[in-house]
């Protein structure tokens, strides 16, 4: 993990309220599921932020963020070549040491950001990568063209059925889940998302990851401001010993 | 660093002012691929209890206007581990080492100070009297300045080398306090803790902090810090260490300016976290460029016209 000055590459609005940025940074590697925080320019904020990374190509680092507050809204208006601090990789990110035959990833929203990266990497080693995407409206199922260039088999919800089945993406899962062979399940999306997502892990006896995204100051396991629970109900800080969790180990 | 930089706090001698404030830098382990911990003048640690404590419910933390609050409540892992685990840590870094105490009773600070005593690590303590977001103790220790005192003593007397006292900005007369802690026998002060505060989020019409109010920290508090050490400075004799909202190397100078012997970087280092070693070669060049011998010439020199 480092503290470095970059430069924005690019910082382009490639869906409603969703924008794509790119930075170089020094780090050679990071693990899908790990974040930067980032530091905005300007004063409509006085904390970095979090994101998670989804790609990392020749030094460039590619995030993908949703303006839902003060600080994306303004990271959105920042052009390129402004000066920023990011500050990364951080966290624990998705493990894979076993190569699962296949790959589950449920999204939800600007939460297939980190799981871009773990597409890339699941399909680089042979596992069969099936992606579950579900949002409000079409409007939150982004980099679908992407995705599906990858190899990336993609089954997509909405809740008002303006994109794939009309629902919720976990009922679809639920609905499909028993005709793929021996999954792991990876998931990173709202809190709604992965708790039934864990309640399907845990019913199925399938092993399951969740990446939760929380309120953060520090980023670095410092501030004690983004504790989740554990299983046994103890805090646990979402930044360091997170934000991806075994279903066994994180309280939802 | 020359011994340009070098500060005491009593019998604590330190390599430059420049320490990072309680509950900011957890016990040193977050920061130590990033940089040599033992740069800094001193760690002083996240506040540590007789009893580990979860602390306060979530959400704890919010940003405001050019700051933050939070209301974490303390959650640490307890002296036992703290001893067994933290200590050997900042001791194999050769980190200089002053530990936040806290207390939910007057007897567990002095318990408190009597365990890390013999810890030859521990170069002082700092006395948190000053937390306002605990239900036992805490800043209720901190606003009367007869308890204040009875728990500088008992402190004392459990604690054979320096004992510093974390003192609230939200009494009536801090010098009053400052005064009492003082004559109790504190070989130092640090002030301000955090400013209680609170925020609303107007749609749910629910405070924004699961324990309803919390500590306001950051750039925004530090006007308020810098005329309370500036009253301090001037109603002690014994060293003030000055924190609240140092951003920068210009702030750590103001608080030289106004009365402190050694300043404490706290929220910064959620911002950047190499905000200290900044401060540390900011100072260094400071006091080359005006030919100083010594950063203690900066203490207490504010000019005052008449």
């Amino acid at each position: 993990m480092d503290d470095q000055k970059t430069k924005i590459i690019s910082n382009d609005r490639i869906a409603d309220q969703i924008f794509r940025m790119r930075f170089k940074v020094d780090w050679a590697s990071f693990i899908p599921g790990q974040f930067v925080m980032i530091s905005i320019p300007g004063d409509a904020t006085f904390l970095r932020r979090p994101f998670g990374i989804a790609s990392l190509n020749d030094g460039v680092a590619e995030i993908f963020y949703k303006t839902v507050g003060a600080g994306t809204r303004a990271l959105s208006s920042i052009p390129k070549e402004t000066s920023i601090t990011v500050l990364g990789p951080c966290g624990h990110g998705f493990q894979v040491d076993s190569l699962p035959t296949t790959s589950i990833l449920v999204a939800g929203g600007y939460g297939v950001s980190p799981l871009f990266g773990l597409a890339v990497k699941l399909l680089e080693r042979g596992s069969d990568v099936q992606m579950f995407f579900g949002g409000m409206s079409a409007d939150d199922l982004f980099l679908l063209d992407e995705l599906r260039a990858l190899g990336v088999r993609l089954h997509l919800a909405t809740e008002d059925g303006s994109e794939g089945t009309k629902g919720l993406v976990t009922d679809l899962l639920l609905q499909e889940l028993d005709g793929f062979a021996s999954p792991h399940i990876f998931a990173c999306g709202p809190d709604g998302l992965l708790k039934a997502v864990a309640e399907i892990g845990k019913q199925k006896g399938i092993a399951t990851q969740v990446s939760l995204e929380r309120y953060m100051a520090c980023g670095i396991g410092v501030c004690l401001g983004c504790a989740c629970k554990n299983s046994d109900g103890k805090f646990v800080r979402t930044c360091r010993e997170g934000p991806v969790f075994d279903i066994n180990d994180v309280e939802l | 660093m020359t011994s340009m930089l070098m500060t005491k706090i009593g019998s604590l001698e330190l390599k430059n002012p420049v320490m990072v404030a309680s509950g900011t830098y957890g016990y040193g382990e977050e920061f130590d691929d990033m940089y040599d911990i033992s740069k800094l003048g001193a760690v002083v640690t996240k506040g540590v209890s007789l009893k580990p404590r979860e602390g306060n419910p979530m959400p704890r933390v919010i940003e405001v206007a050019s700051g933050m609050l939070n209301a974490i409540g303390l959650a640490n892992v307890g002296i036992d581990n703290f001893l067994s685990e933290k200590l050997p840590f900042l001791v194999s870094r050769n980190a200089t080492v002053i530990v936040n105490i806290f207390g939910s009773t007057i007897d567990e600070y002095s318990e408190l100070a009597k365990l890390l005593d013999d810890h030859d690590g521990v170069s002082a303590v700092e006395v948190n009297i000053s937390c306002p977001n605990v239900k036992a103790g805490g800043v209720q220790f901190g606003t009367d300045p007869k308890v204040a005192a009875k728990i500088t003593k008992l402190v004392k007397k459990a604690f054979s080398k320096t004992v510093i006292v974390k003192l609230s900005p939200q009494v009536s007369d801090i010098c009053a306090i400052a005064k009492a802690v003082e004559d109790a026998g504190a070989d130092a002060l640090s002030l301000i803790n955090t400013i209680p505060a609170m925020a609303i989020d107007v749609d749910s019409r629910k405070p924004v902090l699961a324990n309803i109010t919390g500590g306001m920290s950051g750039p925004a508090v530090k006007p308020v810090a810098l005329k309370l050490v500036y009253d301090v400075a001037r109603s002690v004799r014994i060293p003030v260490v000055g924190l609240g909202g140092i951003m920068t190397t210009d702030d750590a100078l103001e608080f030289l300016l106004a009365g402190a012997s050694a300043v404490q970087i706290g929220t910064a280092n959620f911002v950047n976290p190499k905000v200290a070693l900044d401060v540390i070669s900011g100072m260094d060049s400071y006091c080359r460029k005006l030919n100083l011998s010594s950063v203690q010439e900066v203490v207490g020199a504010l000019e005052i016209q008449n």
